[in-house]
């Protein structure tokens, strides 16, 4: 039969006070027995202790050996225990100190990097007032590239204001979007065509503003700047009514649909396209929603989607000065989109 | 032939006697010795010293089981038991130990013995 190693079997984890008071108990028993027979040999009570003493030897290393006995490797295993909790403990110290010192350096760091980001951003508006038609950002541009500047009625430059471009291919056959933000002074920019794509038109958006949209299918000097300047919003409440499926009844409100505000033309007659924004509204179980991208005097189109119908509604005047108190709705009636709507295909107005 | 003149235990066999001391029931540590010495005419003396660490021994190793209770002069005294592991190990060493005896036995009958081999 196989023998198991001997140091694999577990030892006594008691306290060795514990251990030592049984043990002694025990041989304490055995030295008094020993006496007591050869009491009952006819030796007188000391000698009888004596002579058992001297026959069991020496009492505490005898202890000791039995100690060693029953705890086997404990006490060794929790020295080793101690010593490494220890090490793991300054593992752990110095591991979080280190970290602690680069999360320090790094806040250093950054502060700096944000001091140099402060001034290069007043060094570019420097240049952007000595050379306002060159090239905006201090790299040299290639010859088909353009600066967009997106800014407010007030001139004030818009920070990440999202601007999404519309591309199409060298055969115009397929078109798709893609979405950027304007940097710090509200400028972004961008080469016309790259590989075999096509930029022809922008969108700008930013939250609190109107969209507006302008082609790009037209020819620009090398390293111009293109402006767009966004009106403020205004918060309008449309209540969207689509006709009922049955004969001469009332209008129904279109609830839980999605709703789109494909274009709106501002009150001096410039319109913009949202063909590729991704400004998704939605009604509520009542038929209502708010827009928040146009501004006020405009008048927009809609495009609102059922599982089964596309509907369309305007031109829909929003007011020129928006009752903020009151807040009315304004009541939209929708009617059935005469070809199925395709939209990014639908034509911009340019 | 030398001679065992000091009633030591043969080496490797007190295992096996306190074992076999157990087989018949539980035996504090004195009458553990006792029953070795008893048993064999006087001729086996365990030591204190040896038994002691050697029973301390088995009990980790799982052969033998001890409990406290009281001695036959109302002491507490720890008593020690075989246990299951011990049983199957009391035959193992028993096995042994005859198989040894048997062949010591073969050749102190084949004639075989030198004093140089010096057998105690």
């Amino acid at each position: 039969m196989p023998s198991i190693p001997y140091w694999l079997f577990p030892g006594d984890d008691r306290p060795t006070e514990e251990i030592d008071d049984e043990i002694a108990e025990e041989l304490q028993l055995h030295l008094d027995l020993m006496a007591e027979e050869h009491e009952r040999c006819g030796l007188a009570p000391d000698e009888a202790k004596q002579k058992a003493a001297e026959r069991f030897g020496d009492f505490n290393q005898l202890l000791r050996r039995c100690r060693r006995e029953k705890q086997g490797d404990v006490p060794m295993l929790k020295r080793v225990q101690a010593v490494l909790t220890g090490l793991l403990v300054l593992v752990v110290l110095s591991v979080g100190w280190q970290q602690w010192k680069v999360w320090d350096h790094m806040d250093g760091v950054r502060n700096v990097m944000h001091g140099f980001d402060m001034r290069l951003s007043e060094i570019h508006d420097k240049l952007k007032i000595i050379t306002p038609n060159s090239a905006d950002s201090l790299t040299r541009q290639p010859d088909d590239a353009i600066a967009i500047q997106v800014i407010d009625t007030d001139g004030k430059a818009i920070e990440n204001a999202s601007l999404t471009f519309g591309w199409t291919d060298a055969t115009r056959s397929y078109h798709d979007s893609y979405v950027v933000t304007t940097n710090s002074v509200g400028m972004h920019d961008t080469r016309l065509t790259f590989r075999d794509k096509q930029l022809d038109s922008v969108t700008a958006y930013a939250p609190g503003y109107a969209f507006v949209s302008e082609s790009l299918n037209r020819p620009f000097e090398p390293g111009a700047t293109l402006t767009l300047t966004l009106p403020k919003a205004t918060k309008q409440r449309l209540l969207i009514l689509a006709p009922s499926e049955i004969d001469n009844l009332p209008d129904r409100p279109l609830a839980d649909a999605e709703i789109r505000v494909t274009s709106r033309t501002s009150a001096d007659g410039r319109s913009s396209n949202s063909q590729w924004l991704q400004l998704k509204l939605r009604t509520d179980d009542e038929g209502a929603v708010e827009i928040d991208c146009v501004a006020p005097g405009d008048e927009i189109q809609l495009t609102a989607w059922e599982p089964k119908m596309t509907w369309v509604a305007g031109p829909i005047a929003i007011k020129a000065k928006p009752d903020e108190k009151t807040r009315a709705f304004l009541t939209v009636k929708l009617r059935p989109m005469s070809t199925p709507s395709n939209f990014g295909a639908s034509g911009g107005i340019f | 032939m030398a001679t065992n003149s000091d009633n030591s235990l043969p080496q490797g066999s007190l295992d096996l006697l306190v074992l076999q001391s157990l087989a018949g029931g539980k035996r504090h540590g004195y009458q553990i010795a006792k029953h070795i010495q008893s048993t064999s005419g006087d001729v086996l003396r365990v030591e204190e010293g040896s038994l002691y660490p050697a029973l301390h021994r088995m009990e980790r190793r799982g052969w033998i089981a001890s409990e406290w209770g009281l001695s036959e002069t109302n002491r507490r005294a720890k008593y020690y038991g075989l246990t299951r592991t011990g049983r199957a190990q009391l035959k193992v060493e028993v096995a042994s130990w005859r198989a040894m005896a048997e062949a010591i036995g073969k050749v102190i009958d084949a004639g075989a013995v030198t004093p140089r081999l010096g057998l105690t």
